[in-house]
């Protein structure tokens, strides 16, 4: 038995409140933030933290798990459930496009990416789109949007130049988002995004095309993220001048990335933020795992792992006050792993997800 | 420097008429009197170098952990290793380091990662091409100085060694090697024939047409086989004849030859020539034409060499398992698998490992609703199953990710132990190497990592990789 409920004190009975609310009690939680408690209960109240302590809280039923609770995982790119609905092939820039539009609830890719831990995902435009639109924060597991126009995505790589339709340069590409920025009217998202109020996520891969975003970034004032940015360990003095975070992408085989170990060491060495993307990889959801992993066993430490998925991902993504940490009115996101969270040889137990059991490793694993 | 092994030689009637096979393409003629030297020592025509070739100055290396894991599941306390000439030769809780020794100490020692499905090492397209056929060697295709980035990359991962192969566009994709990360060396150059049923853009029809014109294949080299070991036979008999002919005509020596000299005489007062038969030269036997492609798969059929197969979908699976029940010398290898539990029981009573490449499960997939994603190995596994996990040979870099493979397996439900047997004593074992690699015990070669932690958990470091007992690798260097 993985789970076994217990009745930790007299139910109050007909205490309303009481009857959505819950503990979990383990031996470990890990907030997220790097800060792990020991033997302590998360009271969830209303799909909400109530609390995270060493006390047994009264009046509420209390789950023992066996193991360790740590956050749902953020993933900072997934368009797998997405279809192709987010990527419009025959504009450059929509600013103003909302991709919440692209999510699919529906879509069965988005189960395995529960069970895999991952609670909160991040939909933003194709690479192929200049100025794309407006990403979406998305719940797999409850098939909502958590939050709309949350990220403006900018596509600043080789990819969002054309072949035979304008911008086929970069020169090009720079001179049209200037454009559209400048015609962008006060309160639009570009305006937002220019003004520091909505964080931007740019697309940019190789180190002259990081360089060229960051310069953007800095004439525009820009806050938020480079996407990509494999070889960010060579440009480390400009990104920790910039403020901006780095998002590592999933790749396909190997599913680790060399770059992206070194990297990944450079940034938590300069305390730049990093976090890591699920999608585009042979190992699906596993992929963020599994680059985190390979950056453990070159040395980076297990709580920056986690931060990268949880806390910074929240932080990157600007849903830092509702999600990322186990603390007092985050979102009751909650993953009971066998081990430590970061570890690959960890199981996933249950996933809850805004206080709902949405996965049970008991009810699907058919080894146990 | 290349010291390799194959297959001990049997002087088995297939490997010598291999090897007059080889003498042939070599451009040497066949003639009658090359047939009949036949009984003496096969000539080589590409000298295979001394096994073990032993380097030129004693190296030792000293090692020390607070853990040796001496084979899965097993592992000792507190223990100094000492490395002499590529060997383990001293194992012990009280062994101390001989004075001016290297010493590298860390928490845990075990043996090295082994891909058992890999194409590190191998030249690119040689390994992506369809121009093979079932005597093809991998190790004709070996690229340490291409590949050196990725093979340095596998000793930073304690991935040490791996199984090989060419071809992965072919059916039929001939002789896998096993060899070391280390310089791309081969360690046993005929590891296993590999062979593929996985053509996803197929239809069924076609796909079982595959599989049988496999089964028609191994049937062949198992006839050519049958037919050489007869033709030996046969040989044999008739040259005891001859041998006994030769006796009696040393013993007759005399008589026979006045009788002779007689009959020549009257031949030439007739007029004629004298026709004699020495021998029944008319009657000797005759071998089977050489033929490389099914000596080479014959080798497989009688299990001299294990049958490493990548098949998917449940499909061919179920035909390849039905076709290849007569073949009982065979040892079969199933590679990929991913609807192998529909078979698990079968797989688990004739011996069957299968070589798993842990991958999340795709619902629109080959195996559609079927597949288990990364929970194979562990069911596979708890149904008695040898789980063994490989990187799938997609590309060379993949390898290095074998013990991230190995923890996402045992994070799936595969059992620790399995999933470290999966990638170190399991592919020595199928591949014939346990008597020199895949555990740590005296005698058998230094292929080992000093660790920081447990081999598979996720915050462990790879602090020393030792290859052959050479150094590879060291954290911070």
């Amino acid at each position: 038995m993985l789970i076994s409920c217990l009745i930790a004190a007299a139910p109050l009975l007909g205490a309303t409140a009481a009857d959505d609310a819950f503990a979990l009690r383990a031996s470990h939680v890990h907030v997220g933030n790097g800060q792990v408690v020991l033997d302590a209960f998360v009271v969830v109240e209303d799909g909400v933290v109530k609390s995270v302590s060493n006390n047994a809280p009264r009046g509420v039923r209390v789950v023992e798990v066996d193991g360790h609770i740590a956050p749902g995982f953020i993933s900072l790119r997934e368009t797998l459930g997405a279809g192709s609905e987010n990527a419009e092939r025959t504009r450059k820039s929509t600013p103003t496009a909302d991709l919440s539009f692209a999510f699919d609830p529906t879509s069965p890719n988005w189960k395995g990416l529960v069970s895999e831990g991952v609670t909160t995902v991040l939909l933003p435009a194709g690479n192929s789109q200049i100025a794309g639109g407006q990403a979406a924060i998305v719940s797999p597991a409850a098939g909502e949007v958590l939050k709309r126009n949350a990220v403006v995505t900018l596509g600043l790589s080789r990819a969002a130049l054309g072949s035979s339709t304008a911008p086929t340069s970069f020169a090009g590409l720079y001179a049209h988002l200037g454009e559209q920025f400048a015609a962008a009217p006060e309160g639009s998202p570009l305006a937002e995004a220019k003004a520091g109020k909505v964080p931007v996520m740019m697309r940019a891969v190789t180190r002259s095309e990081v360089h060229r975003a960051l310069e953007f970034a800095a004439a525009y004032g820009l806050k938020g993220a480079v996407i990509g940015a494999p070889e960010a360990d060579d440009l480390v003095d400009e990104l920790k001048a910039s403020g901006l975070a780095v998002v590592f992408e999933s790749k396909a085989a190997p599913a680790s990335s060399k770059d992206v170990v070194k990297s990944a060491l450079a940034l938590s060495k300069a305390e730049v933020p990093f976090a890591f993307t699920s999608d585009a990889g042979s190992q699906g959801p596993l992929g963020m795992r599994m680059q985190a992993a390979a950056c453990m066993r070159a040395g980076l430490d297990a709580g920056a792992a986690l931060r990268a998925m949880t806390a910074d991902a929240a932080r990157i993504a600007g849903v830092d006050a509702t999600h990322g940490t186990i603390a007092t009115g985050r979102a009751a996101d909650l993953v009971v792993w066998s081990g430590p969270p970061t570890d690959l040889t960890s199981r996933v137990h249950s996933v809850y997800a805004g206080g709902h059991l949405v996965h049970s490793a008991h009810a699907h694993g058919a080894h146990q | 420097m290349r010291s390799y092994s194959t297959r001990p030689d049997r002087r088995s009637p297939l490997r010598r008429l291999r090897n007059l096979g080889i003498a042939l393409t070599a451009g040497a003629a066949l003639t009658a009197a090359s047939l009949a030297a036949q009984d003496d020592p096969a000539p080589e025509p590409a000298p295979e170098p001394a096994p073990e070739a032993v380097p030129a100055a004693p190296s030792l290396l000293f090692l020390r952990a607070n853990k040796v894991i001496v084979s899965p599941g097993k592992s000792l306390d507190n223990m100094g290793l000492l490395v002499r000439d590529g060997r383990i030769v001293a194992m012990g809780t009280d062994l101390a380091a001989p004075e001016g020794v290297e010493t590298i100490e860390g928490e845990v020692i075990c043996a090295a990662f082994i891909d058992p499905w890999s194409v590190a090492g191998v030249d690119a397209s040689s390994a992506r091409t369809d121009r093979v056929d079932t005597a093809s060697r991998a190790t004709d295709a070996l690229d340490p100085y291409g590949q050196d980035e990725v093979l340095d990359d596998l000793l930073e991962s304690g991935v040490l060694m791996l199984r090989v192969e060419i071809g992965s566009a072919a059916a039929v994709s001939g002789v896998g090697a096993v060899i070391r990360a280390d310089g791309a060396v081969p360690v046993l150059a005929d590891a296993a024939i590999s062979a593929r049923l996985y053509a996803p853009g197929l239809d069924p029809v076609s796909r079982v047409g595959q599989v049988d014109r496999l089964a028609s294949a191994l049937g062949g080299a198992k006839k050519y086989a049958d037919d050489v070991a007869t033709y030996e036979s046969n040989l044999k008999t008739w040259e005891e004849e001859i041998a006994k002919k030769e006796t009696e005509l040393a013993e007759d020596f005399k008589k026979a030859k006045k009788s002779r000299d007689k009959k020549v005489k009257e031949a030439k007062e007739e007029g004629e020539e004298l026709k004699e038969k020495k021998y029944k030269e008319d009657k000797r036997p005759r071998p089977p034409k050489f033929d490389a492609k099914k000596a080479s798969l014959a080798r497989a059929v009688g299990g001299e060499v294990p049958m490493v197969i990548h098949v998917e979908q449940a499909l061919e699976l179920r035909e390849l398992l039905r076709v290849t029940r007569p073949f009982t010398r065979m040892r079969l290898v199933l590679a990929g698998g991913r609807s192998a539990l529909l078979f698990a029981d079968e797989l688990a009573e004739r011996g069957i490992p299968v070589i798993v490449t842990p991958a999340p499960s795709s619902p629109g997939g080959d195996v559609g609703e079927m597949d288990p994603g990364f929970a194979l190995a562990g069911e596979l596994s708890a149904r008695g199953v040898e789980v063994l996990i490989g990187s799938g040979a997609t590309s060379a870099s993949a390898s290095r990710d074998l013990p991230l493979l190995a923890a996402a397996a045992v994070g799936h439900g595969l059992d620790e132990d399995a999933a470290f047997h999966a990638i170190t004593a399991g592919p020595a074992r199928v591949f014939d190497l346990q008597s020199k690699v895949g555990s740590v015990r005296r005698g058998l070669h230094a292929d080992l990592l000093v660790l920081s932690g447990d081999p598979l958990s996720s915050s462990t470091r790879v602090l020393a990789s030792i290859s052959g007992g050479k150094v590879v690798h060291q954290a911070g260097n």
